[in-house]
């Protein structure tokens, strides 16, 4: 087969811009149904150039990103020194990311004399509500894989470590996230899900996801499917100098792998760019864009005013905390229910036509000093409510009424979960009250 | 002539044609773009489709059917009056129907067509869809995914724009994601996850059961007229509640009783958490198989009826923290895009520079025995030959060689699915291949998968010592029927007398009369009955001014009830 630049009649140094203008010009003189065979190698062409230029980009890249992308079961020799390195100068971390946050729960709760086989408190993290965000999910996933990997020394080939999960939370595990059906994807080395269903299924004699060590065919390399599968399933085996290493941290190397691990996923989150997507964001844009949908026209063509106007008045004398979650609970799901849905939409009435910020800085909120008196008890009786209804979380926000943007003056964030309403009742009202409350002024600023 | 664009969904199907305007929805001999996936027996024995039959579901348990589409590819079947009828045949007395509306608005014949399938439907479904096709008298050029097809009709919209987005497709009885890279003209599917169980259709299923418990009746122990009217106003009841926050109707139940139930948009979110959570896993898994993280999806689309309800809604805008998109009716939006389809196929001018490709939402493999300890096996394990989110067509081959020396025979079972153990997975077909006897050495042989761009897989085995090659047709699955099968259901479903299009409205007026009468007591209900008389003779007198002009008159009084028991 001919080179992928001579295919796609490209340079062989293009970029990703050119490749793909290359191959959207040739794709569509190519009829798929008619000439398979033609499409089939100008695919392959493709797929070869973005695996090279993403190669080149990957080597570009900085070392610290590199790391922290590489699944853990691709030892890399330079590994244990920027390991040492990390141990040394330990990271200035600031706050915890919200997957710490989980992994400290995941190894507290492991490490506690309960922990192997309660399904409550299991049960709790793996539906914790911050696991909403698909980002932070996949991270989750990530690091919960990997943390399972080292505690059960997936990387010290004489270690035999038993299964620190009880055979209903290793289900439960595996079910969440559906390990099971994913072995063959792209990012979930099989070896990895063979190793670990091995170690938590076997000694259980529970064959549920195949007793799959068996399909370890190295030992005989005249087998048929021996190019295949072990092509597919090679694992690189630590290195003698990484074994040393993993010597030189003993019993508690396992626990250090995984301290550096979150460290490095705590500096990759510092710099991503999706990290710094905050809730707080989300909930305004929650309010924008809903502000926005709801100013479409009904069915009768008339402007619909819904109670979203009001909430801001009432919310605009609360603290942030209320005003968070009123965003989540309410502005979202009352927005999509109180607009007729079949109204025939334009595009332009659904997408938040000026800029979201200008949006809010023209709305008109009602002052601190004409709120309606009740309005704090009402704000917390639907707190309440929330809470009962397990919606909310415990809210914590920091507010700095002098703050010259909004986003420094609203600074809300969510705490771990309570579905505890007697204990949060008496702490948001205390809060309300105690708290200086900022006047909110949000007419445009000049 | 003109290739039609057709969504067969669960709940409703619509036709489509592209024209030089662009994609354009047929409408049915009612008016409505919308035809329920319904069928069923008139009191003469004449076939039923759309809104009469869906109607009837409740006067006529007996006689009607719907939700087939969940049962393609299987054994399932029904008897309606004295004939025995399969998901394919029931399919195709809809496909059927659509055809004749189509025909009618163009004025000419239809021979060729676009369907739409759940991207999530495994091979068998598959060609049970394209059996269903020939035996309605099409030829199915082409199957589209569902939510690659809403995928284009949003693509058309701007064609010239680079972005990502995430489809999202949550119909009465299947559920699809998709995630789609659009630059200079080409939309690719990157990835595609989905349940082919999971549907609006569910969440009906839960307000049912709830309601059954509130009434302290198991659904078991009512009549079916009155399961399929608890079943009927639960929809609604649902329905309702993606717009209101509470919802009542009154139900008359098995002793003629006169029942009020309620049900609040608090307690359904309850009722349906479980669904819920099955709706994230295919959700995850396409974002991850794509590699992507929300920063790089630019769009989250919503399509699908059952993508009305807010919990839904709300569900994804604190996945993706954004708010997704709904601008196409998601009713629409599929059949739209399959005519799309349509154009590109029939290679229609205004869709010169606009190319689309699919992928394979499954792995498909073979069973393998591998080698547990020198010279002993173990059958059972599961050998992937097109991986998941493959760019389709695809063509891929494998060698694989006998487990003995001087064995001819060689059973090859082929499979779809992600678990390593074949019994997790779908089985698709089997088939026998007949190797020389050779016992000096292992026999090997060449199993090549060609997946096309309909998504159907073809399997050809090369023996490699004789260089043999067998097409092989996969049978020996019990749910997918052969070609002489398909042939003979082809000349029995065209003997089936279909009633007369022009006589649609008329008789689902009557349904929908007969259904409110089932519904209602007392006085309402000797008025109901009272309509039904004054339209009969009416009919009777074949005056067709006359029943139009009568229709229209007692339409809204009977609207009036009908609201008047949901509320
Ligand atoms: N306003 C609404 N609120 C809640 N659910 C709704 C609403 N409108 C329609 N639905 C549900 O949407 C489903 C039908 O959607 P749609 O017509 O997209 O499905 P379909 O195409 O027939 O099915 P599929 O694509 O799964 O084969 C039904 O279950 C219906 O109850
Ligand atoms: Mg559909």
């Amino acid at each position: 087969m001919a080179a992928w630049w001579k295919v796609l009649e490209v340079e062989a140094d293009a970029d990703l811009r050119a490749v793909k203008r290359a191959y959207a010009a040739k794709l569509k003189t190519i009829r798929q149904d008619e000439d398979p065979k033609g499409f089939m190698e100008l695919r392959a062409a493709y797929d070869a150039a973005r695996a090279h230029i993403s190669y080149h980009e990957q080597q570009a890249n900085d070392v610290t990103n590199e790391i922290t992308n590489e699944s853990v079961i691709e030892v890399d020799p330079d590994w244990e020194v920027l390991a040492q390195d990390a141990a040394d100068t330990p990271p200035e971390i600031s706050y915890p990311t919200i997957v710490e946050q989980l992994m400290d729960e995941v190894h507290t709760l492991i490490n506690s004399p309960w922990g192997a086989g309660n399904v409550g408190s299991w049960t709790a993290i793996l539906d914790d509500e911050r696991l909403d965000d698909i980002d932070v999910y996949s991270d989750f996933e990530n690091a919960l894989l990997n943390y399972m990997l080292n505690i059960h020394g997936f990387f010290d080939e004489d270690a035999n470590v038993k299964p620190k999960l009880d055979l209903t939370i290793a289900h439960l595990v595996f079910e969440r996230f559906g390990w099971q059906n994913n072995r063959n994807s792209v990012h979930f080395n099989p070896v990895v899900y063979d190793w670990l269903a091995d170690k938590f299924f076997r000694q259980h004699e529970d064959a549920t996801y195949g007793d799959l060590k068996k399909i370890d065919l190295r030992a005989d390399p005249a087998h048929a499917n021996y190019s295949q599968f072990n092509q597919r399933r090679l694992i690189k085996k630590p290195s003698p100098r990484m074994d040393k290493f993993l010597k030189w941290f003993d019993g508690n190397g396992a626990f250090i792998l995984v301290c550096l691990m979150i460290a490095l996923m705590a500096i990759y989150y510092a710099f991503s760019p999706a990290a710094n997507k905050s809730w707080d964001t989300i909930y305004r844009e929650s309010i924008i864009a809903s502000q926005t949908e709801n100013n479409a026209p009904d069915y009768f063509g008339t402007q619909k005013k819904i109670n979203l106007g009001n909430s801001i008045e009432n919310i605009a004398d609360l603290d942030c905390s209320q005003l968070e979650a009123w965003a989540k609970n309410y502005t979202m799901a009352e927005s999509f229910g109180e607009r007729p849905l079949d109204v025939p939409s334009t595009n332009e009435a659904f997408l938040p036509a000026t800029d979201p910020m200008e949006v809010f800085k023209n709305m008109e909120v009602m002052k601190f000093e004409d709120r309606p008196a009740n309005a704090l008890d009402e704000a917390l009786e639907k707190i309440w409510q929330d809470i009962e209804s397990g919606k909310t979380g415990e809210v914590e926000a920091s507010i700095d009424p002098a703050g010259d943007t909004l986003e420094e003056r609203f600074k809300p964030s969510i705490k771990s979960p309570t579905t505890n309403k007697s204990s949060i009742q008496p702490w948001l009202r205390a809060k309300c009250l105690a708290e200086e409350r900022p006047k909110y002024d949000l007419t445009p600023e000049e | 002539m003109s290739i039609v664009g057709i969504d067969l969904g669960t709940t409703n199907s619509l036709i489509s044609v592209f024209t030089d305007d662009g994609p354009e929805l047929i409408p049915n001999a009612l008016g409505d773009f919308l035809t329920p996936s319904a069928v069923g027996l008139s009191d003469k024995g004449h076939v039923l489709v759309g809104q009469a039959a869906k109607d009837r579901l409740v006067t006529h348990p007996q006689l009607t059917q719907s939700r087939f589409k969940r049962y393609m590819g299987t054994n399932w079947g029904q008897k309606l009056g004295r004939k025995h009828y399969r998901a394919e045949d029931l399919s195709a007395l809809v496909l059927a129907s659509l055809k004749a509306d189509a025909e009618a608005y163009l004025g000419a014949p239809v021979e060729r067509a676009i369907i739409s399938v759940p991207a999530y439907f495994n091979d068998v479904q598959r060609k049970a869809t394209m059996a269903a096709g020939q035996i309605a008298g099409l030829k199915v050029e082409r199957l589209i995914n569902e939510p690659t097809a809403a995928a284009l009709a949003y693509g058309l919209n701007d064609k010239d724009g680079e972005s990502t987005f995430l489809v999202v497709d949550l119909g009465g009885g299947t559920f699809d994601v998709s995630i789609l890279e659009m630059f200079d003209g080409v939309m690719e599917v990157r990835a595609s996850a989905g349940d082919a169980f999971l549907g609006g259709e569910d969440f009906t299923d839960v307000v049912t059961k709830h309601f059954a418990e509130k009434l302290e009746a198991p659904l078991d122990k009512f009549s079916a007229k009155k399961a399929a009217m608890l079943r009927d106003l639960a929809d609604q009841a649902k329905a309702r509640l993606s717009s209101e926050h509470e919802v009542s109707f009154k139900f008359i139940d098995d002793k003629s009783n006169e029942q009020t139930l309620s049900l609040t948009r608090n307690k359904f979110e309850q009722l349906v958490e479980g669904l819920l959570k099955k709706l994230r896993h295919p959700i995850q898994r396409a974002v991850m198989d794509a590699g992507l993280r929300a920063e790089n999806i630019d769009q989250v689309v919503l399509v699908g009826g059952a993508t009305r309800m807010p919990v839904v809604r709300s569900l994804i805008a604190r996945m993706f923290k954004t708010f997704p998109v709904h601008n196409i009716n998601p009713d629409h939006v599929i059949a739209m895009g399959a005519a799309v389809q349509a154009g590109l196929v029939s290679r229609h001018s205004a869709l010169d520079d606009i190319v689309m490709t699919d992928v394979c939402p499954f792995t498909l493999g073979t069973e393998v025995a591998i080698e547990i300890a020198r010279g002993q096996h173990e059958d059972g394990h599961f050998q992937p030959i097109i991986e998941r989110n493959t760019v389709i067509p695809v063509s891929r081959s494998v060698i694989n060689s006998t487990i003995r020396k001087g064995q001819t025979q060689l059973n090859l079972r082929i499979f779809q699915g992600e678990a390593p153990r074949v019994n997790n997975n779908v089985f698709l077909g089997q088939v026998n291949i007949s190797l020389p006897k050779n016992n000096k050495e292992h026999e090997a042989v060449d199993i090549r998968f060609t997946y096309d761009v309909s998504g159907v897989l073809e399997v050809l085995v090369e023996v490699l010592s004789t260089k043999k090659v067998s097409r092989l047709v996969i049978e020996g699955n019990p749910g997918a029927l052969t070609k002489s099968e398909i042939d003979a259901r082809f000349k029995e479903l065209d003997k089936l007398k279909v009633h007369p299009r022009d006589e649609t409205a008329n008789v689902a007026f009557m349904a929908r009369l007969a259904k409110a009468y089932e519904n209602h007591l007392g006085d309402v209900r000797q008025e109901i009955q009272h309509m039904i008389t004054v339209f009969e003779a009416v009919l009777a007198r074949q005056n067709k001014h006359e029943i139009t002009e009568t229709r229209e008159e007692i339409e809204p009084h009977l609207k009036a009830f009908e609201d008047r028991s949901i509320f």
